[in-house]
């Protein structure tokens, strides 16, 4: 059972999730950025009240005003986002209330707004001068709805400023609005007590129409909202950038000047901000809490150098921010509200902010570089962890680095990372990097994101990735041996066949809600050889449908469900001469199993040392539910060049393999 | 004579598959071998639910103990 937090977002933009606070900040450098918890979710970046408070002071009270009367406004607040309303989300003031003069003995009465414009806001929260002051004081708060507030206290709290307060050398105070709401970007990270965000993405979706001496651009198709406010709009083929003064629907927007170009219309466009800037909430100017809400106009800095790309990932060391560009990464130190940046000295930047992990008290990030290899870093320098997955046997497909996702999983000291093999348009390979061993892996899993939960498991508190696949499901990794249903029939024999089926009459196929859909069906020969494998898109308790086989399964064939099939290449050992070598016999070192699992040792044998071409010569196979006191003996072979393979499948049999041992008629060398 | 391999280790693409040393591999899937030198296959994977989200998975998160799902224009509490 799930529930709806948000919706009506524009759809798959992969996020930047931020925790804070209690809350999840969500950016995607599109939809207005909103943060949630498990009840709600409420837009980070807020409006600012547009209606002005009016003022009465006709009945009896205690107020007086001699030096011309005071002034209001009020912000809206949101009293779900924090403990109280000097730590909740807080809005910039709305218009000033007009000053009404002097009275004496009177009571101030306001009138307020009945709803606020930021939707769900819990309260309004109202500010007032001295009599003929001009800095304003927290004077009290009233739930949306209430539509009167009255002011009968002429004493202020001078604790409790609207903004920020600055004595100046002549002495008078100006008073700073910091309550700016969070801009459109893409990236974001939290130090303990500050979110930093950066990053932007170019909206280019639909076409648009513009007319010559208008500011109003019409597009088609163009999902526009008003994050893009503020925001630069290009036209193509046209170098003059425009700002984006006002968002009207997802079709219509206002620039700040009228269009000086040609009218034109289903023209392709780009609408993007500032992309070399990260910004930073403030703390509160005399509590130092967390405004997380709050970004302040000159709380910014451009990361400006010789490369000249923009952001392109954020997170952090410890305390530190450290930002990415495409060829560069800096170290950012917190300096009162300033932050200082160093700039490290291996130069190199990341293809994809989803790619960078913190690695927990190690100290360090590890992350993908803009070229797609991977690198930990400092922030002030950083080494090649030595893996190219370009040379892999399946490569990488180096178009889609920019979606490149990983997660640090600390309890094992597992850098995990998913990506594209060389002919593949979706992730469909894991990568595993033990820290401590340092060591890869490549498992052949196809998520589409990735993160990593606290679950609990007998009693214990265990930490396990969990990956979400373009079927629509979320899976928990890590739990057992099988990719498909814990229930129900997982291997069988093939009793009829179609184009887009197989059945299985004697089976009992899981079928709770959706069934066996988005598991991978696996097909394999009388020799018990992999045939295909395709996604199950439905079942019945006895037959499993699948879009379209390659070829239509032969009865009699065997199928598994999830199946897991696994195999370790040696090196290429060389005999020095051709042909003059044998290996006689092989036995393997295994951990018994109860029922019969099957691991095959294949042999390659070749006079080329790339073995190109080379089809496996033999195939020894092991029962692991057996004992084997001998090793097995190989057919006659003669070779310079040898490899051996050691694989299996299956669909939930654990398989440990401690050694391997060859008597070879030669010698290494 | 024999060749002993006692030892599994992973994936290894710096050196040329002639000359890595013999415990490393040019090529593997879907293995572990981060069990003291042990060759394992994988543990699979689970489903969190029964019944699809209308679309893709395109971020899974976990905040104060609950999870949720983006899937799709919609975010989910599981």
């Amino acid at each position: 059972m799930s529930t709806e937090i948000k919706t009506s977002l524009n759809p798959n933009l992969i996020p930047s999730i931020t925790d804070f606070k209690g809350f999840a900040f969500w950016l995607d450098g599109d939809n207005i950025p909103y943060y949630q918890n498990e009840y709600s979710s409420w837009e980070w970046m807020h409006k600012n009240p547009t209606s002005t408070p009016t003022e009465v002071h006709s009945a009896g009270g205690s107020m007086s005003a001699v030096n011309g009367g005071f002034l209001y406004f009020y912000t809206e607040i949101n009293m779900n986002s924090g403990e109280n309303e000097y730590s909740s989300h807080e809005t910039n003031p709305s218009p000033i209330s007009t000053i009404t003069g002097d009275f004496a003995s009177k009571k101030v009465v306001l009138t307020l707004p009945a709803s606020a414009v930021n939707t769900s806001f819990t309260h309004l929260k109202i500010y007032g001068t001295e009599d003929g002051g001009s800095t304003y004081y927290y004077l009290g708060k009233v739930a949306i709805g209430t539509t009167t507030f009255d002011d009968d206290d002429i004493t202020r709290d001078a604790n409790v400023p609207f903004g920020k307060l600055t004595t100046l050398a002549n002495k008078t105070i100006t008073q700073t609005y910091l309550n700016y709401p969070v801009k459109n970007h893409l990236y974001s990270v939290a130090t303990k007590s500050r979110i930093l965000v950066g990053g932007v993405r170019a909206k280019t979706d639909g076409t648009v129409a513009v007319t010559n001496g208008d500011k109003t651009v019409t597009g088609t198709d163009t999902l526009w909202t008003r994050a893009i406010v503020g925001d630069f709009f290009v036209l193509d083929g046209d170098t003059r950038p425009y700002e984006v003064d006002s968002w009207t629907s997802a079709t219509e927007i206002e620039l700040t000047e009228a269009y000086a170009g040609s009218t034109a219309s289903g023209k392709d466009y780009s609408i993007e901000g500032i992309d070399d800037t990260v910004r930073w909430t403030a703390k509160h100017p005399s509590t130092a809490k967390p405004m997380w809400w709050a970004f302040p106009l000159d709380f910014y800095r451009r990361l400006i150098s010789k490369d000249s790309s923009g952001v392109k990932g954020l997170n952090k060391i410890g305390n530190q921010p450290v930002v990415y560009k495409e060829h560069s990464h800096y170290l950012l130190t917190e300096n009162g509200d300033d932050f200082i940046e160093q700039e490290s000295n291996t130069q190199v930047g990341t293809c994809s902010h989803w790619s960078i992990v913190e690695t927990g008290k190690t100290g360090s990030n590890i992350f993908m570089t803009y070229e797609g290899y991977f690198y930990e870093t400092t922030g002030l320098g950083a080494v090649d962890l030595n893996i190219d997955l370009s040379k892999t046997v399946d490569g990488i497909n180096k178009s889609r680095l920019k979606y490149v996702q990983a997660v640090w999983l600390n309890s094992l000291q597992w850098y995990i990372a998913i990506y594209s093999s060389e002919d593949s348009t979706v992730h469909d390979r894991m990568l595993i990097y033990d820290y401590t061993l340092k060591e890869w892996i490549i498992w052949k899993i196809k998520a589409n994101c990735l993160a990593v939960m606290e679950t609990s498991e007998t009693d214990q508190t265990v930490f396990k990735p969990w990956m979400g696949s373009t079927g629509g499901f979320v899976y928990k990794m890590l739990t057992g041996n099988n990719l498909g249903a814990s229930s129900g029939t997982l291997t069988g024999t093939i009793t009829g066949a179609g184009a887009a089926y197989i059945d299985d009459s004697t089976a009992t196929f899981y079928t709770t809600g959706d069934g066996l859909a988005d598991v991978y069906i696996s097909i394999f020969n009388a020799d018990g050889d992999f045939v295909e494998e395709k996604l199950c898109s439905s079942n019945t308790g006895t037959r499993l449908t699948v879009a379209a086989w390659g070829t239509t399964p032969t009865v009699g064939f065997t199928y598994e469900v999830g199946s897991i099939r696994w195999y370790w290449k040696s090196k290429v050992f060389d005999f020095d001469s051709d042909n003059s070598k044998a290996i006689d016999t092989v036995l393997i070192n295994f951990k018994k199993t109860s029922s019969a699992s099957y691991v095959y040792v294949k042999f390659y044998f070749s006079n080329d040392p790339d073995m190109v071409g080379d089809t496996k010569d033999q195939t020894i196979t092991f029962d692991t539910s057996q004992e084997y006191y001998e090793p097995l003996g190989l057919f006659d072979n003669r070779f310079r060049y040898c490899q051996y393979e050691i694989s299996g499948h299956g669909v939930d049999d654990p398989i440990q393999i401690s050694n391997l041992l060859l008597e070879l008629q030669g010698y290494t060398r | 004579m024999p060749h002993k391999q006692k030892i599994f280790n992973g994936l290894l693409v710096k050196l040329d598959k002639v000359d890595m040393p013999p415990e490393y591999s040019p090529d593997c899937a879907n293995a572990d071998t981060f069990t003291k030198g042990a060759l394992k296959n994988i543990t699979g994977t689970e489903k969190q639910h029964t019944t699809a989200f209308g679309s893709a998975i395109i971020a899974v998160h976990q905040l104060n103990g609950h999870e949720f799902c983006l899937s799709g224009s919609k975010l989910y509490k599981l």
